[in-house]
């Protein structure tokens, strides 16, 4: 019952033994499929992580380029806001320049014709006296004569008038 | 043949057979082809279990990684990262103990019934828990580390080289022979329905129980031996 000899050392050759069989055939595979599990989750993880971060580097790039093409734009509008404005003056101030030149032409032209009008009624009306005139005195009137003095005549009621 | 004979009988150191080695025979006791089928057994459901492994577990594969993980985690928790690389070599001690102490419910003798086999182990473990400290401090260390915390306890510290494995290796064989020993006793006694209640703890929970204290002392004089003096 209470034999001790040298047999103890058969069970430090099992165990050794059972131990390198156990290495090999339980523990490596276990603990290697729990770490390469361990590994995958922890990698997908990363990834995750790292397309969140992208994601969010995108999106903040996004806000940022829209926000700048907002502000184009409006500059844009701006800018063709101020150039019709611009534009819309300097039409005014021809049309009103036009305007102002067609008045005047119009005005000189007028008054052209008005002189011209007058002249020749002046003209019509001397020689409608003349012929008024040598009716009442005869023939006997130097044409020539007359007609200076009726002009005289004319001139010094025009400017009477 | 009295209960006595019967007993004394059972309880007899067997030898089963002779491996000859020219002049020389080695004796092969009984207990020593019983840890070759508890080998034999442990390995072929290790390869079992670990066939084809893959990383998203079938029912099979989850079950033994399971099981491993908390084993391992147990040891684990006492010796830390230092002595984590002492953790194979205790679980299959563990694994090797849990099934040769339960080996009486299926009425073979377990092995650890014989003192050669506990004091073959106590003996690796004692080597063990030396090796980790000179690992983990070096020679010089090591030999300081007797005079620990005072050098008037360098006596009691060398002492402690006897006095564990002996306590390791006296308290695993003597619960496993006193099981056995009551174990056998009932069989005569009360063939019928008593073995099974008693088997239940004699033969599991205290097998159980007798396999987990000699691998978690062992983890414990490790992890002592490598710890820091502080």
């Amino acid at each position: 019952m209470l034999t001790l000899n040298m047999s103890a050392f058969w069970i430090v050759f099992n165990i050794i033994i059972l131990f390198i069989l156990l290495r090999i055939f339980l523990f490596k595979p276990v603990m290697g499929i729990i770490e390469k599990r361990q590994k995958l989750i922890q990698g997908q993880l990363d990834d995750a992580e790292n397309k969140n971060k992208e994601a969010g580097e995108l999106k903040s790039r996004y806000e940022e380029s829209l926000k700048s093409a907002k502000e184009e734009s409006f500059q844009i509008v701006n800018e063709a806001k101020e150039r019709a404005q611009v534009q819309y003056a300097h039409i005014i101030e021809k049309a009103n320049d036009d305007a102002a030149q067609i008045v005047q032409q119009a005005n000189k032209a007028a008054e052209a014709d008005r002189e011209q009008m007058m002249r020749s009624a002046q003209a019509e009306l001397a020689e409608v006296a003349l012929a008024a005139a040598s009716k009442v005195l005869g023939n006997s009137v130097d044409a020539e004569a007359n007609r200076n003095m009726l002009d005289q005549f004319l001139a010094e009621k025009g400017s009477d008038k | 043949m009295s209960i006595g004979e019967e007993l004394t009988e059972k309880l007899a150191y067997k030898i089963s057979f002779y491996i000859p080695l020219g002049d020389f025979k080695i004796p092969v006791p009984h207990s020593v082809v019983v840890t070759w089928g508890v080998m034999a057994f442990l390995v072929i459901v290790s390869i079992i279990f670990t066939r084809k492994m893959k990383i998203v577990p079938g029912k099979r594969q989850a079950f033994i990684e399971f099981c491993i993980e908390k084993l391992y985690n147990i040891f684990y928790d006492i010796l830390g990262e230092r002595g984590k690389r002492y953790i194979p070599y205790l679980l299959t001690v563990l694994l090797y103990l849990g099934i040769s102490n339960m080996l009486g419910l299926f009425g073979i003798a377990p092995p650890t019934k014989d003192l050669n086999t506990t004091a073959g182990l106590a003996l690796m473990s004692i080597i063990l828990i030396q090796y980790a400290g000179i690992h983990q401090r070096g020679v010089g260390g090591w030999l300081k580390h007797f005079g620990h915390p005072i050098a008037m306890m360098a006596p009691m510290n060398i002492l402690e080289l006897i006095i564990r494995p002996l306590s390791l290796c006296m308290r695993l064989f003597g619960n496993i022979l006193g099981a056995y020993i009551i174990m056998e006793l009932v069989h005569i006694v009360a063939p019928a329905v008593v073995p099974l209640a008693a088997g239940a703890y004699f033969d599991i929970f205290d097998a159980l129980l007798q396999a987990y204290v000699f691998c978690f002392l062992t983890s414990l004089f490790i992890q002592e031996s490598i710890m820091d003096d502080d």
